[in-house]
Parts: C-alpha cells; sequence; structure tokens
C-alpha cells in the first residue's frame, strides 16, 4: 500500500501521478477462504478490515454484486452522532463515533472527518423531555448534549431564520450535540477497502451471490455464486436491504423489511450552516457539504420497496418543512435527489447476530447505519471471530426477539 | 407516487392512502408455541417481486383493502391475479 | 445606443426597438429585449465571464441552454439566486450578476493562482492529504473556496410560488418540431393535452437552423402549430416550463417560470397524463483536447443558437472541430452571413463525409484532429494534427466544437426505462419503457428531421389507437432532406501526454488525466469514476461531458460503453427552486391546527396555548398577575383541589362503536373484562399493541346493549382508530361493529373539584346528580343550563368530575356559562401543565411518561387490569412471552426527591449508587405537589414495588439527587373524593 501525504502527492506530481497504484488488489477468485462477507458496503469492508487487524484472519473474500461502496454507503447524508436514548444503544454508538474520530490516521486515508455538532432544534415540549431525557442518558455513557437557548441557536444557525414566536411551531430551545459529524461517506469505503486489501483480505466486485450453501448437518459451508462455488465455514450476510434475500436461499427468515429512503441535495453555495441541523418535531435534517451543497434528508418511504426511489409526497414534505425553517431556501434550487433500500427491524433497532444456522451471521437492520460502520464492522468481526458477541453489540443480537425484549429508541425517526 | 385501485372510489393518488404493511397469516390461536407466535408477530414476508398489503383509504372513504404491489416495479395488480 | 461589437447588422430574433441595460460584475452593459444574459455578453464580447470550479482557470460561454457547463452567475437585486447558467437568464431591464467563484472578477481572480498547483491537484487529490496534524485545520479554507454562488438570503422578496394539478391523456415534453407535431395530432384526435418546453418560445434547435417544414421555416411553421394548439380548450401549452421529474404512474413534476399571472412567481404542476410523449430533443456533446475549456470554444449547436436567435457571432475568426455531420450547417450559416471561417477540422476520413460538405468553400481538414487550443484569457489559435502526425497552427478566436448528439434520455431513464447503446450514435438511446410513455425524434435517436417527423406520426398515431383515440388522417409535413446523420465516436483526440489540460467535465474540472489516474488506482466502473473524479456532479449534471467518460473508460478497459453503462439519471433534469416544489404549502396548510371552539376564549384570557399532541393546540397555563408560571399552576391546582376547576377536554378521543359484535370488539381491544358492564357506566380500560406494548387507555361507556362510547387519549386518538379499523376490516370481517369518530362532535368542560355538583346545580341540570342517583363512572343524559348534554363522572385528577359534553355549536356558550356559574364559587380555568400536576398527584396514569414504549400494565401495578379468563385479548400473549424471560422489570413507583425545592428533569436517569453508568429506572414525571407541599415524583425502577422506603439516587448529568422511592400515589390512595 503505498503512504499518501502531502509529500507522496507531491513526489508523484512529478511523474504527472502516473505510478500511483491500486487501491485494492484484484486477484483470482479462491475456491476457499476462511470467511466470507457478502456485501462490499461500508459494514462488510470494515468487518473485512477489523478481522484481519484484531483477529488476525486474513483469509477473508467479501464477495460484491455490483461496485465497491456502492449501496447505502454510497447514498447516505453522512451524519455521525452518538445521541442515543437507551442504554443498549448509547455506548455502541459512542464507540463507533470514537473509532470515527481516529480513522483517517488509521487508514492512512482522509475521511474529510469534520466533527461540527449537531443541533437539534425543538419546537414541542413533549420532543424538548424526550431529548432532555437523551442528554441524561448519554452523560451516563460519554454522549455529550448541552441545551442552548433560541437567540443562540440562531447566532449558531443564521440562516434559520423561521420558527419565530409567531410561525405555526415556534422553536423553544435547541440541544447541542457537539461530537456529531459529517465525513466523506464514499471515501470510508474506500478507505477501509484500500487498507483491508494490504493485509490480504481479497474483494471481488461484480460476484453476485445466489444462495448459501449447507452441509449435511445444516451448518453453513460456503456460498453459490456467479462465479461459481465459494467455500467457507463462516459467511456474513451484510448487504443492507437485501439481506432476507440472501438468507431466504437458506430457508433464514428475519424479522426485517426492506424500505427505501430518499435524500437530496441542494445546489452548492458558499458556506451557510456549519453544524448538522436536525428538527424533530418537522421531520428534516440537513448539514452542508464541502463541496457547498446542503444536504437533506426525510423519513422513510411507507412500504416495503427494494427500488431506489423518490416518493414525491415523502420528499414533498421534507422541502416543505425545511421552509418552514428556512423560508429563504425557496429561491435555493434542488439539485439531485436519490434512494436507498434498507432494512428496518420489528423494534427498528440494528441486528449485529449469529443465527440459528451455524457459522452463518447477520449484520441488518440498519437505518441510520453509516454512523455505525466502524463499530458494527468490529463487533461483527469479534463476534466471527470469537463467536462471542463484542460487549458493545450485545443487546443487538436475535437472541431480544426470543423474549421479545426489544430495543426501542422512540422518536429517532427523523434524527436518522 | 401512485395510483391505486381503490374498491370503493376507484383509482386514487398513493396520498390519500395508508400503506399497512404486508397481509399477515391469519392470527394464530392461543395454542400455537411462543416461537410460532413470535415468527407470526415479528417475521414479515419480505419479497423481491410481489408483495400482497393492506392499504387503508384513510383520506377517502375509510375501506382497508389488499393489493399485490412489485416490490421494485411497483405495478400493481388485484390480490387473486397471477403474481408470476 | 447599443453598442454590441459582435451583434450582426441584422437577424437575430430580438426586438432591436427596445434596449435593455443590465449589470455585469459591476459593468453596466446593454442588450435588447429577447436576449439572455449569455447572449447579451458575448454581443457585448464579454466572452471571459467565469472561472472554474477547482483550477480558477479563465472560462466563456459554451452552451446556448441548459446543458451550458461553465458560465454560471449569480443574480442580485430582487432576482437574487445563485448557480444560474448565464444561458437560461432572461434578459431584463436593470438585471444584476456577477460571476461565482472568483475574486475579485473573472479578469483578475486571486485564486486563479491554484492554476500553478494544478499537477497538486489530480482527482481525490485531498483524500492522500490534508491528514496532519488535523483535517479541521484546512476544512474551513477549502469550504470557502467551494460552493460557488452564496445562498439566497432574507433580501429577497416575497415571492408566491404555486401548485397546480392537471390530469389529462397525452403530455408532450418538448415543443421542438417532433413535440409539436405530436401534440398536434393528440389535440386533434380529441385528447386532453399538455405540452412542456423549458425553452422561452417554442421550435426547438431547428429554430436556429434552414431547416423547413410544409415549405416554412421551422419557427413560422412551429407558430401556427401553436396557434391551433392555443385555440383548443383542452390543450394546455407552457413554455419557458421544465418537466424535470418523472415519477411512477406517469406523473411528471413540471416548473413552470414565467406564468402568465404576474403575481405568480413560479408555478409547479404535478401532471398525472395516461400517456407521455418524450420529444425531449438530443444535447450536443463536447470534444476531448487540450485546453477545450478556453474561452472561446463553443458548442457548435449554440453558436448557431446565438447567430440565429440573437443576430450574435461570438468572434472574428471561426474554426469547427467535429467527428460528425451536423457541425456542417453552422459552416453553412456562416459562410452564408459571409463570415470568416477559417475552416473545418473533421476527424472522420474525407469519404466518410457526406453531402454535408457539399457547397462549402472553406478549407477542409478531413482525418484531421485538434491536438489544442492556445491562448491565455481566450482563444488565440489552434494546432491541427494531419493523420500523417504533422502539426498545422491556425489563428481563429472561435472554436465550434461538436462531438454528435446525445438523445435527451433523463426523463424516460427517470421513468425506468432502459437503455440501449447504439453504435452509429455512439450514444445511448431509449430501449425498453417502463411505462405509458413513448420517445420520439431526436430523443429516440432519429437525428434527421424528416426522418424525426415520420418516426413521430407513426409513434403518436399507433399510441393514441392504443389509448381509444381515433387519430384523424394526418399526412405528413413535408421537410427539408438534411444530409444523413454520420458520426464516428472520437472520445479523445490522438496524441494527448500527461499533464495536458483535456476536460471532460467542465464545470468540476475533471480531465481526461483525472480519468486515467482513477482508473489505474483501482476505480474502474463508472460510478467510481465519478465518485472519485466527481465527473458529471456538478450543476450541469454532465449534461455535455457524461458520454466522454464512459466512452474513456470503455476505450481504456478495451470494452464497448454498453458494457461500462451510465450512472444513475436522477431528477431534477434541471436545478428547480425549493419553492416552486413546496408551492403554497407553509404554515398551518402544512401542519393545520387542531383547536376546539373554546381556543379564541383561551387566547382572550391570555393563556399560554401550545401543541399538546396530534396537532391539538390547548392552554398549558393561564398566567396570572404577579405570579410566575409555577404560581399560575399552583394556584389552578388549589383551586380543584380545595374549590373548583374547569378545563377543556375536548381533544380526548371519542369514538361510537355499535353493532352486534360491539360488546366483543370492545373484549377483544381492551385487556380486561368489559362483558360485565352495566348500561350508563363506563370502565378504564388498557389496550395493548399486538407487541404487547401499552397503545392507549381510557374510559368507555356502555350507552346500550351493544353500543359504547370510548374515550383515548388526544394524542393516540388517530392511532387507535387506525388499529380498530384494521381489526374489524381485515381480521373480523363477518363482525357487525360499526366505528364512528365523534371526537369533534362532542365537546366538553370537565368541571372538578370538591364543588363541583354545587357548579352544576347552579348551572341548572334537569337530573338528579347526588352521589347515589349518579355515581362515580356512570353517564347521564341532561338538559344543562338548558342545552342537550351527556355528563360523564369520570376523574382525571382525583376529584368529583363532571363531564359536560355539548354539541360543537354550544361549546362556547356552555364554557362562558359555566365560567360565569361558577364565579361564586371560585372556579379557574385549568391548563394541561395543572392537569399533569394533578394526575402525579394521584399517580395516575400518561402515554409519553409511564408509558414510554417498554412498560406493560404489570409494570404500572396494574395486575388487576390482565383479566384473568381473558387471554385472547390483542397484545396479551406477548405481554406473557415478554415477562416469561424473568428479566428484571421495570415497575412504577413514587419517588420523593431530595432536591431541596427544585423539580427534578422529568426523564432523569437513576442510576445504581448514582453512578456514571447504564441505568435503573427513570425519573417520569416530577412536579410541586400542592397538597403535599412537596416536590413530588413518578418514576419507573428495576423491581421497583420491592424497593419501597429505599433511597436510590437520580443522576442528572454531574448532579446526583437522592430520593425515597414510595408508593405511585400521594393524595387519597383509596380514591374516596373522586367516589364522593
Amino acid at each position: 500500500m503505498s503512504r499518501f501525504s502531502a509529500f507522496s502527492l507531491a513526489w508523484n506530481a512529478l511523474s504527472h501521478h502516473q505510478k500511483w497504484t491500486r487501491y485494492w488488489q484484484n486477484p483470482p477468485l479462491a475456491k476457499k477462504y476462511d470467511v466470507l462477507i457478502i456485501g462490499a458496503g461500508g459494514h462488510g469492508l470494515a468487518c473485512a478490515y477489523y478481522l484481519a487487524k484484531n483477529h488476525g484472519i486474513s483469509s477473508v473474500a467479501v464477495l460484491e454484486k455490483g461496485w465497491l461502496g456502492g449501496g447505502n454507503i454510497a447514498r447516505n447524508t453522512v451524519t455521525i452522532r452518538s445521541n442515543y436514548l437507551r442504554d443498549e444503544s448509547i455506548p455502541f454508538f459512542v464507540k463507533s463515533v470514537s473509532l470515527f474520530e481516529g480513522l483517517a490516521k488509521e487508514l492512512n486515508f482522509n475521511l474529510m472527518y469534520s466533527k461540527r455538532s449537531m443541533i437539534d432544534v425543538i419546537q414541542t415540549y413533549p420532543k424538548m423531555r424526550e431529548i432532555r431525557r437523551r442528554m441524561m442518558n448519554g452523560y451516563l455513557h460519554g454522549s455529550s448534549y448541552t441545551p442552548i437557548d433560541v437567540g443562540e441557536l440562531r447566532r449558531r444557525v443564521p440562516a434559520l431564520t423561521g420558527g419565530g414566536p409567531d410561525s405555526r411551531l415556534p422553536i423553544i430551545g435547541a440541544m447541542v450535540h457537539e461530537e456529531a459529524a459529517v465525513c466523506r461517506h464514499d471515501g470510508v469505503a474506500w478507505g477501509y477497502a484500500r487498507s483491508a486489501s494490504a493485509r490480504g483480505v481479497e474483494i471481488h466486485q461484480q460476484t453476485e451471490v445466489k444462495s448459501l450453501l449447507r452441509d449435511k448437518d445444516g451448518q453453513i459451508k460456503g456460498v453459490e455464486t456467479n462465479r461459481g462455488t465459494v467455500l467457507a465455514d463462516k459467511v456474513a450476510v451484510v448487504v443492507s436491504g437485501h439481506t432476507t434475500t440472501i438468507t431466504e436461499t437458506a430457508g433464514l427468515s428475519l424479522p426485517v423489511k426492506s424500505f427505501n429512503l430518499a435524500a437530496f441535495v441542494s445546489e452548492p453555495v458558499k458556506p451557510l450552516i456549519d453544524v448538522i441541523v436536525n428538527c424533530p418535531d418537522l421531520g428534516v435534517y440537513l448539514n452542508q457539504s464541502d463541496k457547498g451543497e446542503l444536504v437533506i434528508g426525510g423519513a422513510p418511504d411507507a412500504g416495503q420497496s427494494f427500488r431506489r426511489d423518490m416518493k414525491q409526497s415523502v420528499f414533498e414534505d421534507a422541502v416543505v418543512t425545511m421552509l418552514e425553517l428556512f423560508p429563504a431556501f425557496r429561491r435555493l434550487k434542488l439539485l439531485r435527489q436519490w434512494g436507498g433500500v434498507l432494512d428496518i427491524a420489528h423494534d427498528a433497532s440494528p441486528i449485529i447476530s449469529a443465527t440459528d444456522i451455524s457459522g452463518l451471521f447477520v449484520s441488518c437492520g440498519w437505518w441510520g447505519g453509516f454512523k455505525a460502520v466502524p463499530a458494527g464492522g468490529y463487533t461483527l468481526a469479534h463476534l466471527i471471530a470469537t463467536g462471542q458477541p463484542h460487549q458493545a453489540a450485545a443487546p443487538f443480537t436475535l437472541d431480544r426477539f426470543h423474549h421479545l425484549d426489544f430495543i426501542v429508541e422512540s422518536g429517532t425517526t427523523t434524527a436518522r | 407516487m401512485l395510483t391505486l385501485p381503490c374498491p370503493f372510489c376507484g383509482q386514487r393518488d398513493e396520498t390519500e392512502f395508508l400503506n399497512t404493511g404486508p397481509t399477515k397469516p391469519a392470527r394464530p390461536s392461543s395454542d400455537v408455541t411462543d416461537s410460532e407466535w413470535i415468527n407470526w408477530l415479528t417475521v414479515p414476508v419480505n419479497p423481491v417481486g410481489y408483495v400482497e398489503e393492506k392499504w387503508w383509504h384513510v383520506k377517502g372513504c375509510g375501506k382497508y383493502f389488499t393489493i399485490k404491489r412489485h416490490t421494485v416495479t411497483h405495478q400493481i395488480k388485484m390480490p387473486d391475479e397471477d403474481s408470476a | 445606443m447599443t453598442h454590441n461589437p459582435f451583434r450582426q447588422k441584422t437577424g437575430g430574433r430580438i426586438d432591436r426597438n427596445s434596449c435593455v441595460e443590465f449589470e455585469f460584475n459591476g459593468k453596466r452593459y446593454s442588450g435588447y429585449k429577447g436576449d439572455t444574459l449569455a447572449s447579451a455578453l458575448l454581443a457585448n464580447g464579454v466572452f471571459l465571464n467565469a472561472r472554474s470550479f477547482k483550477y480558477h482557470r479563465p472560462r466563456g460561454i459554451m452552451g446556448a441552454s441548459v446543458e451550458e457547463p461553465s458560465c454560471l452567475v449569480e443574480l442580485l437585486g430582487a432576482d437574487a439566486g445563485g448557480n444560474h447558467a448565464a444561458t437560461t437568464v432572461q434578459l431584463r431591464q436593470g438585471l444584476k450578476a456577477k460571476s461565482v467563484n472568483c475574486w475579485p472578477s473573472p479578469n483578475f481572480d486571486l485564486m486563479s493562482i491554484n492554476q500553478l498547483f494544478t499537477r497538486l491537484l489530480p482527482a481525490g487529490f485531498y483524500y492522500k492529504t490534508f491528514m496532519w496534524p488535523n483535517w479541521h485545520l484546512f476544512e474551513p479554507s477549502i469550504r470557502r473556496a467551494a460552493g460557488l454562488a452564496a445562498a439566497p438570503g432574507d433580501q429577497i422578496p416575497y415571492q408566491h410560488f404555486e401548485t397546480r394539478y392537471w390530469h389529462g391523456d397525452v403530455l408532450v415534453v418538448g415543443a421542438g418540431s417532433s413535440g409539436l407535431l405530436a401534440a398536434l395530432i393528440a389535440s386533434r384526435s380529441g385528447a386532453r393535452v399538455m405540452i412542456v418546453d423549458d425553452h422561452p418560445h417554442p421550435g426547438g434547435c431547428l429554430r436556429s437552423s434552414q431547416s423547413k417544414i410544409d415549405g416554412r421555416p421551422v419557427i413560422e411553421w412551429a407558430e401556427a402549430v401553436c396557434a391551433e394548439l392555443d385555440a383548443n380548450p383542452e390543450v394546455t401549452r407552457l413554455q419557458d416550463a421544465t418537466a424535470w421529474g418523472y415519477r411512477e404512474d406517469n406523473l411528471l413534476m413540471v416548473t413552470e417560470r414565467s406564468p402568465a399571472e404576474t403575481h405568480v412567481f413560479q408555478r409547479g404542476w404535478k401532471a398525472r397524463a395516461g400517456r407521455v410523449i418524450l420529444a425531449t430533443g438530443a444535447i450536443e456533446r463536447n470534444l476531448v483536447f487540450a485546453n477545450n475549456d478556453l474561452p472561446g470554444v463553443m458548442l457548435a449547436s449554440a453558436v448557431q443558437i446565438y447567430y440565429h436567435e440573437f443576430g450574435v457571432i461570438p468572434g472574428r475568426q471561426a474554426m469547427i472541430f467535429t467527428n460528425n455531420s451536423s457541425a456542417y450547417s453552422l459552416a453553412h450559416d456562416l459562410q452564408a452571413a459571409g463570415k470568416m471561417i477559417a475552416g473545418i477540422i473533421d476527424s472522420r476520413s474525407f469519404e466518410e463525409i457526406g453531402a454535408e460538405k457539399d457547397g462549402l468553400e472553406i478549407p477542409l481538414y478531413a482525418a484531421n484532429q485538434l491536438k489544442a487550443a492556445h491562448g491565455g484569457k481566450h482563444l488565440r489559435a489552434v494546432s491541427i494534427r494531419a493523420a500523417d502526425g504533422s502539426i498545422k497552427r491556425v489563428d481563429c478566436d472561435l472554436l465550434a466544437v461538436s462531438g454528435g448528439w446525445n438523445p435527451a434520455v433523463h426523463l424516460f431513464s427517470q421513468a425506468r426505462g432502459t437503455l440501449a447503446y447504439d453504435d452509429a450514435l455512439a450514444s445511448f438511446v431509449p430501449d425498453k419503457a417502463m411505462q405509458r410513455l413513448a420517445c420520439v425524434g431526436a430523443a429516440a435517436g432519429k437525428m434527421n428531421l424528416a426522418l424525426a417527423m415520420a418516426n413521430t406520426l407513426s409513434t403518436v398515431t399507433t399510441c393514441l389507437s392504443e389509448d381509444n383515440f381515433k387519430p384523424p388522417a394526418f399526412s405528413l409535413p413535408s421537410c427539408t432532406t438534411s444530409p444523413d446523420y454520420h458520426l464516428q465516436p472520437l472520445w479523445h483526440v490522438d496524441g494527448m501526454k500527461p499533464g495536458d489540460k483535456a476536460f471532460v467535465d467542465i464545470q468540476n474540472d475533471v480531465t481526461l488525466d483525472d480519468i486515467g489516474l482513477a482508473m489505474r488506482e483501482g476505480f474502474d466502473t463508472v460510478e467510481h469514476v465519478k465518485r472519485y473524479t466527481t465527473a458529471g456532479m456538478g450543476i450541469d449534471q454532465g449534461k455535455i461531458g457524461n458520454i466522454n467518460v464512459i466512452g474513456n473508460i470503455a476505450m481504456a478497459c478495451n470494452k464497448r460503453p454498453d458494457e461500462i453503462g451510465t450512472t444513475t439519471f436522477r431528477s431534477p433534469f434541471t436545478p428547480v427552486d425549493f419553492g416552486s416544489i413546496a408551492g403554497q404549502r407553509n404554515g398551518a396548510t402544512v401542519l393545520p391546527f387542531r383547536h376546539t371552539p373554546i381556543t379564541q376564549w383561551n387566547k382572550d384570557q391570555g393563556a399560554v396555548m401550545y401543541e399538546a399532541g396530534a396537532r391539538w393546540q390547548r392552554p398549558g397555563y393561564f398566567p396570572i398577575v404577579g405570579g410566575n408560571m409555577q404560581d399560575a399552576i399552583n394556584a389552578e391546582a388549589e383551586a380543584v383541589r380545595y374549590a373548583v376547576g374547569v378545563y377543556d377536554g375536548s381533544p380526548l378521543g371519542k369514538f361510537d362503536i355499535s353493532g352486534r359484535d360491539a360488546a366483543a370488539f370492545i373484549d377483544l381491544l381492551y385487556t380486561n373484562d368489559f362483558a360485565d358492564l352495566e348500561i350508563g357506566m363506563g370502565r378504564y380500560g388498557i389496550m395493548l399493541s399486538d407487541d404487547g406494548m401499552i397503545l392507549d387507555d381510557g374510559v368507555t361507556f356502555k350507552l346500550a346493549e351493544n353500543h359504547y362510547l370510548m374515550s383515548t387519549s388526544t394524542g393516540f386518538a388517530d392511532v387507535v382508530f387506525r388499529h380498530m379499523e384494521y381489526l374489524l376490516q381485515i381480521e373480523c370481517e363477518s363482525w357487525q361493529v360499526w366505528i364512528t369518530p365523534v371526537t369533534s362532535q362532542w365537546c366538553n368542560a370537565t368541571i372538578c373539584g370538591p364543588k363541583a355538583r354545587d357548579v352544576l346545580e347552579a348551572l341548572g341540570v334537569s337530573i338528579d346528580i347526588g352521589n347515589d342517583a349518579f355515581p362515580f363512572m356512570a353517564m347521564r343524559e341532561a338538559i344543562v343550563a338548558g342545552t342537550p348534554a351527556r355528563i360523564c363522572r369520570v376523574s382525571f385528577t382525583g376529584e368529583v368530575s363532571f363531564e359536560i359534553n355539548v354539541w360543537p355549536r354550544h361549546a362556547e356558550a356552555m364554557w362562558r356559562r359555566i365560567m360565569e356559574i361558577g364565579a361564586p364559587f371560585g372556579i379557574v380555568p385549568v391548563g394541561s401543565e395543572t392537569s399533569h400536576v394533578l394526575r402525579v398527584e394521584k399517580g395516575f396514569l400518561s402515554l409519553g411518561h409511564e408509558v414510554d414504549e417498554t412498560a406493560d400494565p404489570y409494570d404500572l401495578g396494574m395486575d388487576w387490569i390482565m383479566s384473568r379468563t381473558k387471554t385472547h385479548a390483542i397484545g396479551r400473549r406477548s405481554v406473557d412471552i415478554r415477562r416469561s424471560s424473568g428479566k428484571p422489570r421495570r415497575e412504577l413507583v413514587g419517588l420523593i426527591p431530595k432536591t431541596g425545592g427544585e423539580l427534578v428533569p422529568e426523564g432523569a436517569p437513576v442510576t445504581p449508587n448514582g453512578d456514571r453508568a447504564a441505568s435503573e429506572g427513570f425519573v417520569s414525571a416530577c412536579v410541586w405537589s400542592v397538597v403535599n407541599k412537596q416536590i413530588i415524583a413518578l418514576g419507573l425502577l428495576t423491581n421497583g414495588r420491592a424497593r419501597i422506603g429505599e433511597t436510590i439516587s437520580i443522576r442528572d448529568r454531574e448532579r446526583v439527587i437522592e430520593a425515597v422511592v414510595t408508593k405511585p400515589c400521594f393524595y387519597d390512595p383509596k380514591g374516596k373524593r373522586l367516589r364522593g
């Protein structure tokens, strides 16, 4: 792996950058590996990297139907935060944020990790109560939240001119989550892929898993792909949105449904908002990318879907609610919109778990899963390598459904 | 946005309706095992293809009805139509 | 007097009698009515009018329409808005604009220093550096440098946006020759037609050509067709309107930028059509050679448009570089106009060049390629590479480039249609449509007028017949024949060197080198290249350049372009104002209020009103003179405890439930038994979701056999209604139960407190309201103060309460009467805050407080509500399963916090020993108790019922508050008062 730095950039400039090498290798597909990871998205690549780095398992192949990093890590709204409500969730996301903070240097890849605070704009008293509760619970686990008044909110987000005392939903306060960050989402996939590849992990693109293979005892033994059979005793399904499509080939159903979640960006404009603004009462959130585009997200579409889509009514609701708080954006322009398919578990919390099929692991139910990429990969690797859930992810196994012991992150819908 | 066939009002815009999820099998009787109950409760069908689902014409006549909708193309069929 | 050095003496469709003054980058210029900002700048000889995004290279205008990649301007003053392509800005008197992305001016741009470092800034350079010491140090300056124009701010005057719906038979997108023909046939068939076009005038690209239809110039034919369409009341024709989004079931999003009604700034249309005809034409593509971004390099079609439409030829000495036949018509135009043409460079061999060259008397460099453009801030010369490798330098100041044409498949592709690669066109063309639509003309790959028209006629006729219209006999208008369109792909010119600035994406400064670097580093799919280099991610979304990205990837991997594929075509086709998407929706039209007939009275009293769930606007409290909020709440609470208060309970959900199986249905919904409920009596019940979580609680009265009135919480009334209808219509189809929501049909004023009965007596009531005749939990119909009413004896306060339900039209009068009659008894209105205090004192539940999606009735100490006999009630099974795990539960307790007078924040966690560790419970509510004269709280605590008397620790960040655990009731635990 050639090392990246200002110096190496300048050195390579002398040869017109003709000497840079591949980020990840492109080896032939072998017949057998120790571990197969289905899905070269953020979680899959992170898992592969941590398997090699933390557990010394480098006979790993990541199998990707399309192109590496082309799933939801290519189409999310890049918000990283840990302000969850429940004791079960907060430590996991705190871990993820802390892994994220050191990731650019660890991977020697500039992820443009930008810690910039998220501000929740609060417009109803029930929401104020819920967010205060998050503040006090977060403190217990090292996730910070600081209340600010409306004046301070407007000072920190001057573009926020709506929500005044005479508006439909006057702003009553705000809460700052300081460790919230954004970063270059594609870069996370590329950075993990590059470092995983350097540690011997193989990444095979355009390699579609058709079915899971089990031996006569029911234990997993490999997968059937469009490029033939690949064997392994351990297989992890990390294919947000399409988990059940894969697991059902082995007769395994899961408590998840797939949905489309859309986002959109404005035209690029000069720096305007330097925090992440979340409006949970209205159901919209936004941040401004380094390129100047406002990145805006809302709620998922109703109804199951495997189609990357942009439902006009859902999109329109996000636009009108954004304009409630940012009326001047009426003259800002929509540049691009897109959707992504994710699966949401019955209790809307993630699943990182072994399954009823020995050797088969799943990481799914990611809704707002970008922020969880480092911890999701880290803990999944731990589970695969040791057979035991990592402490931070222990609440997220499938076992919780056996006792209907749900992790209900109420009111998180819009914050994701 | 789709248009949906309300059996009472005819073809109407999707925004008048609420999707209430895929058709569940009949509610299990009280003598099923816990795991059968949990399965009924938490594990939905999640097909890439036609899913039979319930919609509620909440901003219209109030009728709940069943259609089959393709989860990729969003093509709609009546529940008795072949979903090949 | 207008000084337009590059304006021809005659010609163009501008109004030469109307001079228009405008300002650009602080300098005053003039143009004519009918100009775009771009044409006026070119006429004035302002060629250097932009700087590029990354390298700050000098840039000019390249296109003439929405494809413009280069000249983006920010409009100032009343029009304020950023990032407009100058080619799409209609010139008007007083227009002020400035270049984006350069300072102080495009001619002298300080950031052009970046050009010195271009070698250091290849694609993705930022991934490789700025890591030490920390990206945070670099980010602010990078952010300032990015972002193009400033965002619109509050200086913009209010502009009215509106939305309109259209439903019809045929929607035609594009009013070029094909689109107009399609609309004409459809309208003559009796169809309801809409035709939208994103240019100010109809006629499409052939407005700017010598082509003729029916023996007339295209523009005259177009005007005649429009006149016929406009005379048909079933036709809606929109110009300067962009169909930017293609949704499901043929729903198109259209933004109309210049509606006839002047008070409307923009109008968003939601057009749903039985059939869509995409006549979106084609977009000319760029060619890739060194310095292909210099001011003076333009698309050939753009030069033609400036000449025909605006009478502008933006140069003195023109050169043409093409790989196809279409650019020759420009040569013919310029030659006919007597303009200097230095020559045509055509990458095709002489044999491949057809009739298009006939009649031209200019140098033709066949089988030659343009090696590079030369110049500093403007094009001065080009070097031409002959087939034998020899180089010739020719002076010129205008280079018209044509890389061929791409059908505008954006909407087709948004509609999920598949694309096929056409070798002859070297482009992607529509293949299989996935909605009821058809592409016609150039959008379907028919690049020749006669072919396009014939294709349109047959396609549209077939569509109309399929849609049960009878298209009239229609003979194809005669069209000028033009040479067959012929092209030879040229993804980049030969002999490029590393370091050459040959752009594939002009707007995002992506060069051919960048594509090469991306591929060398392993980014070898089109999506990877796009994301790594940012090619095609600008405001123009790569309309003229994406095909060259695909072609060059294909070339480098030795594959066909269709093996590489395209990136996804995403809406919008061109950027669209958020205002036109939102339309009139703002304020209470986004979130409508629900309010009761008492709202105005509350406001008149100065009540502090706020949203109290499900969009109901309710009074929080009634401020008192000389007191703060707590004083006001205390006064209200004391009135209820010691005298009498009244609150408006109208928002509580109410459902009238009747029918043969109503009793069985109530039994299914609630966990407790209702079978023995007597007529005229009510019972409190809890309903669960299938998950075994508390869904709602409330009192249900039995009005008659199989006739009930159910009340629900305010916030969950809609959810309960959905739940009940789902069960009835899906699971209990054979049951006979009818549910009528009557929340807004019965308003109620609830009089509560020890003097409540006295007030009701004083009001005048037609029945005996003594405790024996009218006991707790009973309902009676009566005349109260001369008004028919239903009176319920329920209590959410712990005091004797009479809920007086009347029809909404009587509600305000009843309320005023109660206040008047109650005055001598000391009656006060009570807000939500006080209701909260009263219910906490009593330990009554509140959804959203104690019930936080985790607690079940046992946790809340309500074992009695879980019927022993009735196991089929919704949710019961799940509760039993959950509890069978033996995991400790959090149970409802009372808490007496030792704070010394300060309320504990609601939601505060309880932790073991007050440690900073996972919680063992939380405070669900905390109030000042007027009866106990101390702070009391409710909470959920692990194994709480076994811990009564224990001191626990509440943790509010750094602060630890001790509290004593008690039973969850602080007042009248036996309920004597409310039954009294």
